[in-house]
């Protein structure tokens, strides 16, 4: 990679300066290619003179030489033409601006400034008779360096726009070198994103149990004093049985199915505080939230205890996706949080319903939802502490009483189950908390959580 | 004395007197000898003429108004491969490729003789009065000029340069223009 870097300007440069070389030569090409045309017709136009004009050098006619050397005077190209004969001396010739040589005594052909002069022998057969010499004007000197000049330039912006896209393809490749190393970053910290996440989960789910049982500790009051009562109407019932025994009398049908009645309450009151503690993992499904609700009732009214009344408001179709048991410990939860907001007793509020967004708000996508809410009219929360609420270890128990993460696994666990959770307090007007659960269309589907 | 003076001075204003015409006389006579030695190249000479190896000659029949200047105008000068001899004859030879005949009684052996042989006959009207060669040398005004008898050039199996027509004062015989 770094070679690669390395050696693409050092290329582009010495392909830039061979080019400007090559403009340079080309210019000096052109320069000797020019000299030997002109050479080449100047050269012509001599021999077509010399040819005609051999005799009239030979027998010294300077009249028919003159004739000869005067046509050539209508060419503007031409200078000035003069014919020699072979002793040197000039015959007959003529100038438009410098004088003519005295004489000419030897072939030549030299540039003077932007002039070409040539002088060939003439010859008749093998018989030398003189010379011929012909001054002719050339494109202009400073004509012709522009030109090369404009040679050269072009070579050399040639030559600059390759070193540019040279340095361009440099710059491209170290960009792009640098946007591979962001990449492989990006996948690096997107791996221990993931790494965290699955501990996170790991934790959340561990916590979700220790809600769940300090939830449980919560219940086991409310339970104990139940239980006791259970205990107390079985140990009646036996005591009423025994009498009626004791009298002999066989009318004990009624404190049989009491006590039968009253096993089974017991029964099923440890049957669901079972279910309840048990370690279960999530496991989604349809779930109607009103059935939900009404099978938690007896829990719930375990949980507040007598001084706090319970209302519910259900919608007889609240299905959505979602782990039963969890939303049973959400609710359980809530329930138990309402209590603790009512310490002189109040009325807990417990409704479903159906509501559909058309159009997306602001943090919830639009779409069917089920509502499920619950009110309390307690102490109710000032704005700072609302907002706190879920923050995990946040807690207004005292010590020994909360763990500060009952809302907070709350909203983590709704997240899980793409829906959302809304907060509405003041103190003194009670709290409701709102979730919204994405509704379930497919109702036909039998729910599993009859019970 | 007197008499001494007299003639001196008429001498010497005879000599003044005729000396520009000896000078031309002698000019004339030095341009014809240098013509002499420059009409070969502007011939088309037959291919059988010219022997290799010899000498180009050109040969003075009868009288010889040149003297010396003539050799040495030819002296080193060359036809070709062939240094140009010149010889003084009194009757034709054979190896004559020039005739120069300088008197009308010349001019008619030369043209006898050299009939039909390829010899560029030569003649002066300045000195001879009539025209009897193929070149014949002409004075108009103070230059020496010629005439070409383009027919009698035919007559001899010779073709003479277009060019060297170009120079001449008058074309005797031209040759016919091809249709």
């Amino acid at each position: 990679m770094r070679l690669r870097i390395g050696i693409a300007p050092l290329v582009a440069l010495g392909l830039s300066l061979a080019l400007i070389v090559a403009g340079f030569l080309m210019a000096g090409y052109e320069e000797s290619l020019f000299r030997k045309k002109a050479i080449a017709e100047v050269t012509g136009q001599a021999h077509i003179l010399a040819a005609s004009v051999t005799a009239a050098l030979a027998f010294d006619d300077a009249k028919a030489a003159k004739e000869y050397v005067s046509a050539l005077r209508a060419n503007p190209d031409i200078d000035a033409a003069a014919v020699y004969v072979a002793s040197g001396a000039r015959l007959a010739g003529f100038t438009k601006t410098s004088p003519l040589p005295r004489s000419v005594i030897r072939a030549d052909s030299h540039f003077e400034n932007d002039k070409l002069v040539v002088s060939i022998p003439a010859a008749q057969g093998a018989q030398r008779v003189g010379y011929v010499y012909i001054k002719a004007r050339t494109e202009s000197l400073e004509r012709r360096y522009l030109r090369y000049a404009v040679l050269v330039i072009l070579m050399t912006m040639a030559a600059l726009i390759l070193g540019v896209l040279a340095l361009s393809q440099a710059s491209l490749t170290r960009a792009h070198r640098l946007l591979e190393a962001h990449a492989k970053d990006l996948a690096d910290t997107n791996r221990r994103l993931e790494r965290e996440m699955q501990e996170r989960a790991r934790i959340e789910e561990a916590l979700r149990q220790s809600q769940k049982m300090e939830a449980l500790g919560q219940l086991s009051g409310g339970i104990a004093h139940d239980f006791n009562n259970l205990l107390a109407a079985i140990k009646g019932n036996i005591q009423l049985l025994e009498r009626r025994l004791s009298q002999g009398r066989t009318d004990v049908e009624k404190y049989i199915g009491g006590l039968k009645e009253g096993i089974d309450r017991a029964t099923a009151l440890t049957q669901r505080v079972l279910a309840f503690s048990r370690r279960q993992p999530l496991a989604n499904m349809p779930v109607n939230l009103s059935l939900l609700v009404k099978g938690m009732h007896d829990l719930l009214r375990q949980s507040v205890g007598s001084q706090v009344d319970i209302r519910t408001s259900l919608y007889p179709d609240a299905w959505t996706i979602c782990d039963p048991n969890q939303m049973e410990n959400v609710l359980l939860n809530l329930a138990i949080n309402a209590r603790d907001a009512m310490p002189e007793g109040g009325t807990l509020i417990v409704t479903t319903r159906l509501t559909r967004f058309e159009k997306d708000m602001a943090d919830v996508p639009g779409g069917d939802y089920v509502v499920l809410s619950v009110s309390d009219t307690g102490t109710g929360m000032p704005e700072d502490v609302r907002e706190k609420a879920i923050e995990p270890f946040f807690t207004t128990k005292p010590p020994g009483q909360g763990t500060g993460l009952g809302l907070s696994s709350i909203f983590g666990y709704v997240k899980q189950s793409k829906g959302h959770l809304k907060i509405d307090s003041a103190p003194g007007e009670g709290t409701t908390v709102t979730i919204l659960l994405p509704g379930y269309q497919g109702r036909d589907i039998p729910g599993k959580n009859e019970q | 004395m007197r008499a001494v003076r007299g003639v001196v001075l008429f001498a010497a204003a005879a000599i003044y007197a005729a000396a520009p015409a000896l000078a031309q006389a002698v000019t004339a006579n030095a341009v014809k000898a240098a013509y002499l030695t420059k009409f070969a190249p502007f011939v088309e000479w037959p291919a059988s003429s010219q022997q290799p190896d010899s000498p180009f000659v050109i040969c003075i029949i009868g009288r010889d108004p040149f003297g010396d200047v003539l050799d040495r105008i030819a002296a080193g000068q060359k036809f070709g491969t062939h240094p140009i001899a010149i010889k003084r004859i009194q009757a034709m030879q054979s190896d004559c490729r020039i005739v120069y005949a300088g008197s009308s009684t010349d001019a008619a052996k030369m043209s006898d003789a050299a009939r039909k042989e390829p010899v560029l006959t030569v003649s002066d009207a300045d000195t001879d009065g009539g025209a009897h060669g193929i070149i014949c040398f002409v004075r108009e005004k103070d230059h020496v000029r010629f005439d070409i008898d383009a027919g009698e050039a035919r007559q001899h199996g010779l073709v003479m340069s277009s060019k060297l027509l170009d120079l001449a004062r008058k074309i005797v015989n031209p040759p016919e223009v091809a249709p």
